[in-house]
């Protein structure tokens, strides 16, 4: 008899037709051979059946935790805003457009306030050099919500809005952290941003609407995440 | 923490947390046994629980909220397989990869502390989803099959393959469990 037959009753569950199960019954009670090869399999398996689950670290934890709060915090959000009967184009193009000045005005000012901030080095070095960690975090930040846009599937909706709740929940620690650091026009960047991917994430979205939005959003983070290279660039020239 | 309520018998957001608490590394468990890949298990719990969250209006209070979204974090698992499938079906009679581990690797296996994973790390992914599928969470073919978008026949095969290939780890696994 081969293994396969054992594991067929081992698992129980009508793969044997009764026949061949009261005839194996019968094997292994006069078959010690047999029967022991059945005590081995047995025992093999259910130990794998007891064996404990995986420990999770904190941290893995707590993002399951925040994917519930950031979900329960968009759905609030979602629920204070006017109800849309359907998509309105105008309407789209005109937030899409004001955000992209909004965003763009924004780090234009960002630019021209840490230029004044370099005229005075000798009285802000530590300040900058923590600022600079930070600002490194953040092209991280922006760089992989880049990515992750970049290779959203366009069909899966549900994936899309977790993803992009993700990136949102990342967002609101570099903005806190840019407040922290006396960076409010970065800290008002990182805001700008939160509205349209708030209305990336949305259900309501058709594929086109959600492409396109996906789009502007991509090239917003880009926008940004140029700035900020071409400001380090220059800040390590001049160190 | 607020709760966020539409009604009686509707999960809160207090009642997502106590699950999240008890049973998340149930969860996760299960879909890393599916899937073999810590932060593709990740990704599945995190989609589940959207998902639950979004249909919450949808559960029967006369079931666990912890066994719904399970369900739902399995299901998320095998959809995350489904589209390899392509890859799921090559799978069958390929050896698995090479199971040589880099430094993430190694920290991920700290982290897990799980025999059961390592030892089906030797396993193709169609074998691990319906060895799980069969043995962990006590599916029947059929089930699997459905899910699997296979055939019984495969689902059987792959779980044949899958206890044999595991009994040579298994002495050493019961040794580590006990």
């Amino acid at each position: 008899m081969n293994d396969d037959t054992l594991i067929r009753y081992y698992y129980d569950d009508a793969e044997l037709s009764e026949a061949d199960r009261k005839a194996l019954e019968t094997d292994l009670q006069n078959d010690a051979n047999l029967r022991e090869r059945y005590a081995t399999l047995k025992e093999q398996l259910d130990a794998l059946k007891s064996a404990p689950a995986a420990k999770l670290s904190t941290d893995r934890l707590a993002r399951f935790h925040a994917t519930i709060d950031c979900a329960a915090t968009m759905e609030r959000q979602h629920q204070s805003e006017p109800k849309r009967s359907n998509f309105h184009f105008l309407s789209f193009a005109w937030g899409s457009a004001v955000s992209l000045v909004l965003v763009a005005g924004i780090v234009i000012g960002l630019l021209i306030a840490d230029r004044s901030l370099e005229r005075a080095p000798s009285t802000v070095a530590t300040v900058t050099d923590s600022f600079g960690a930070f600002k490194r975090g953040l092209q991280v930040h922006l760089a992989r919500s880049n990515q992750t846009l970049a290779g959203l599937d366009p069909i899966g909706a549900a994936e899309r809005e977790m993803m992009i709740r993700h990136i949102i929940q990342q967002n609101r620690f570099f903005e806190q952290a840019a407040e922290s650091n006396g960076s409010d026009n970065l800290a008002r960047v990182l805001r700008a941003i939160e509205p349209v991917l708030i209305e990336l994430a949305s259900e309501d979205l058709s594929e086109q609407e959600a492409a396109a939005l996906q789009s502007k959003v991509q090239f917003e983070l880009h926008v940004v995440l140029t700035k900020l290279k071409n400001k380090s660039s220059q800040q390590e020239e001049t160190i | 923490m607020v709760a966020v309520l539409r009604g009686a018998g509707v999960p809160t957001q207090d009642d997502f947390h106590a699950a999240i608490t008890a049973r998340s590394d149930r969860w996760f468990s299960a879909c890393l046994r599916i899937l073999g890949d810590a932060a593709a298990a990740e990704d599945a719990v995190q989609e589940a629980l959207m998902t639950a969250w979004n249909k919450r209006a949808q559960f029967n209070r006369e079931s666990r909220l912890e066994t719904w979204i399970h369900r739902i974090a399995v299901n998320a698992a095998l959809q995350a397989i489904r589209k390899n499938k392509p890859r799921l079906y090559e799978t069958l009679d390929v050896e698995p990869p090479s199971t040589d581990a880099g430094p993430a690797e190694e920290q991920y296996r700290d982290e897990l502390d799980d025999k059961l994973t390592t030892a089906m790390r030797h396993l193709s992914d169609i074998e691990r989803a319906c060895f799980v599928l069969k043995h962990i969470e006590e599916w029947r073919h059929s089930e699997i099959a459905e899910e699997l978008d296979t055939t019984v026949e495969v689902s059987k095969q792959a779980v044949f393959r899958a206890v044999k290939k595991l009994r040579g780890e298994m002495t050493v696994l019961k040794d580590a469990i006990a």
